[in-house]
């Protein structure tokens, strides 16, 4: 029987938008559909189940349901990227101008979140998320009624390197009960496809680089498989696998198994005292 | 170098920051109330960052100058450091700090003055020297032209000289010393590491051979000079690499320019450990068994056929 190392790492984006006018570009770009069954969201993903977009409605709090929502649905790991894409109002960015969030201040709790700075091609902004929309919108920086909330819920799932969001300019300041039509918004959207696209595209690297480091070794399930562990020494034999692959990559971990080990306990023993007889030697010049 | 310029509000306009602010006037300038709201968040990626740092400006408030950990020291019996900047420049695959912060984005300390009145209020508490050790939390001179801090503070030192500081680098901006009068209670340490092991493991840090000539230069001019090996990188022939350096360092340098040399071993804290092998599971550095002191007492003998007993430091 042949044993495969490991399962590669499968690796996708969590959107989460507010409105269907949002969705829809995103949608078409990323060939999602919507998911089959009944759920209290509007959710959709790509066929081969990586990358899932939810429409959240408006506000922080449904925003923040929705990501946690969505993270639970999809089983999101630590190295999944979560992008929240939208329009936002600002005091004199011209329309349709787009902007990645550098801190996004939650304007109903005073708490203040700080994306890092990683695209390279758009400039950022503050965004300030804010219970009602903003008829006046004074300050020089972004204003929404969601990012806050999405920040919160997706940063307990997720490493903060990997959680952004990035906004579409769509006015100066709203009135109260004043709406944007549907059709005006998802050509925003539209419009700033290849910036979202390139955004996206940098999110799944990065997400790929965590991926890679956090996954389990080579061989891990499959020792796991014909042996017992407790929990503390199923993370011994994950680091030993680990020190295997870096010091003797070439020799077959699962063949020096099987030859000396009849238990769980006996494995890491044996591992620990194979490896513990290599030395750090420089790399051939 | 740097992706985003992050200002406590309070220092807003602080002259130094506005310097920094215009100095890197194309990357965004992000207010935030206090540093730790940037630099501590929980779950942030050391490694990660560290391809693309922010500089964080701050203003500290307390614990300016703290005592060192026991065996920390060269020969002093009062010692302390203190850190104006938090973070380095280079990217050594050993290097604490990846297991100190969460963060590798830059935090300097704005306000230097403060650091001054700390250190005088030690001067009046001790009668002998006092120790001052700068580097502990990032290299003394890579960010220098960013800092301006070591040339702000070198006039304190002259007028204070039982106040010994200890400037610990690895780079070539030590060489700006040149242009000052040699202080003799100012040690310019250099960490050394033989040059194959520091091209493996030292991203970032300059060729050996030309930190040898700065060293070289400023002992002639006569400044104190420290040889710092800590940590002794625990490879198969380390007696080999590193008896190369000690002879590339005697070759330029006389015994008696030499004000100390410490040596140490690769060891850190178990949660400290567990943190670095997240971040870098590939690497081999962590992945071999602690060799013991062996490599610490055998280069400590091998120092010994140039340096008196009373300038060696060994710790293990
Ligand atoms: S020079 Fe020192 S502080 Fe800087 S990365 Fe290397 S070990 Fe760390």
């Amino acid at each position: 029987m042949s044993l495969s190392p490991r399962q590669p790492p499968r690796l996708g984006l969590r959107l989460v938008v507010a409105l269907p006018a949002e969705a829809s570009p995103l949608i078409s770009q990323l060939a999602l559909s919507p998911i089959p069954g009944e759920h209290p969201f509007k959710i959709y993903r790509d066929t081969a189940q990586l990358h899932w977009l939810i429409v959240s409605g408006i506000g922080r709090h449904a925003s923040s349901i929705a990501t946690a929502y969505l993270a639970g649905l999809s089983r999101a790991q630590k190295s999944v990227a979560w992008l929240n894409v939208g329009i936002a109002g600002h005091a004199t960015l011209p329309v349709g101008e787009i902007r990645a969030a550098h801190k996004i201040t939650d304007a109903t709790l005073g708490t203040s979140y700080y994306p890092p700075v990683l695209f390279d091609k758009l400039s950022t902004e503050s965004l300030m998320t804010m219970p009602e929309p903003e008829s006046a919108i004074g300050s020089n920086m972004l204003v929404d009624m969601e990012a806050a909330g999405f920040y919160a819920s997706a940063a307990t799932f997720a490493s903060p390197e990997l959680i952004h969001a990035i906004k579409v300019v769509s006015d100066h300041g709203m009135q109260a009960g004043q709406r944007l039509s549907k059709a005006t918004v998802t050509e925003w959207i539209n419009q700033q496809r290849p910036a979202l696209q390139q955004a996206m595209e940098k999110l799944l690297d990065l997400s790929n680089q965590f991926a890679q480091r956090w996954a389990d070794p080579d061989y891990y399930d499959a020792i796991l498989a014909e042996y017992h562990f407790t929990a503390t020494q199923k993370n011994q034999l994950r680091r030993l696998l680990q020190r295997w692959q870096v010091l003797l990559k070439d020799d077959d971990v699962v063949d020096f198994v099987w030859k000396h080990a009849a238990t769980g306990r006996e494995v890491l023993a044996s591992l620990a005292e194979r490896l513990d007889r290599e030395s750090l030697t420089l790399p051939e010049a | 170098m740097i992706s985003a310029l992050y200002v406590e509000e309070s220092i807003w306009e602080h002259p130094r920051a506005l310097a920094l602010r215009e100095r890197f006037a194309k990357v965004p300038h992000i207010r935030c109330e206090r540093y730790g709201e940037v630099f501590n968040r929980h779950g942030q990626d050391f490694r990660v960052q560290k391809s693309r740092p922010a500089l964080i400006l701050a203003e500290k408030h307390r614990h300016h100058v703290l005592p060192t950990p026991p065996g920390y020291g060269i020969g002093g019996q009062a010692n302390y450091y203190f850190s104006h900047i938090l973070n380095c420049l280079y990217d050594c695959r050993y290097c604490f700090l990846q297991g100190l912060y969460q963060s590798a984005n830059y935090v300097f300390f704005l306000n230097f003055e403060a650091f001054q009145l700390e250190m005088k209020a030690l001067l009046d508490k001790h009668h002998d020297n006092v120790y001052f050790f700068s580097g502990y939390d990032g290299d003394s001179f890579a960010l220098e032209s960013l800092t301006g801090f070591v040339r702000a503070h070198l006039p304190f030192f002259a007028q204070h000289p039982r106040a010994q500081l200890e400037l610990r680098t690895k780079s070539l901006k030590a060489k700006d010393l040149a242009a000052c009068t040699p202080l003799p209670n100012v040690i310019v340490a250099f960490t050394l590491t033989p040059e194959r092991i520091s091209r493996e493991w030292e991203s970032g840090v300059p060729p050996l051979a030309k930190r040898l000539d700065v060293m070289q230069a400023l002992a002639e001019q006569g400044w104190p000079i420290g040889l710092r090996m800590d940590p002794i990188i625990p490879i198969e022939s380390y007696q080999q690499h590193y008896g190369e350096l000690l002879d590339q360092v005697f070759q330029r340098l006389e015994p008696a320019q030499i004000h100390s040399a410490t040596l140490g071993s690769m060891r850190f804290p178990k949660a400290m450990h567990k943190t670095m092998v997240k971040l870098h599971p590939e690497e081999p550095l962590f992945a071999t068994s602690d060799p013991g002191d062996a490599p610490v007492s055998w280069l400590s003998e091998q120092l010994g056929r140039w340096l008196p007993a009373s300038k060696i430091f060994p710790c293990t």
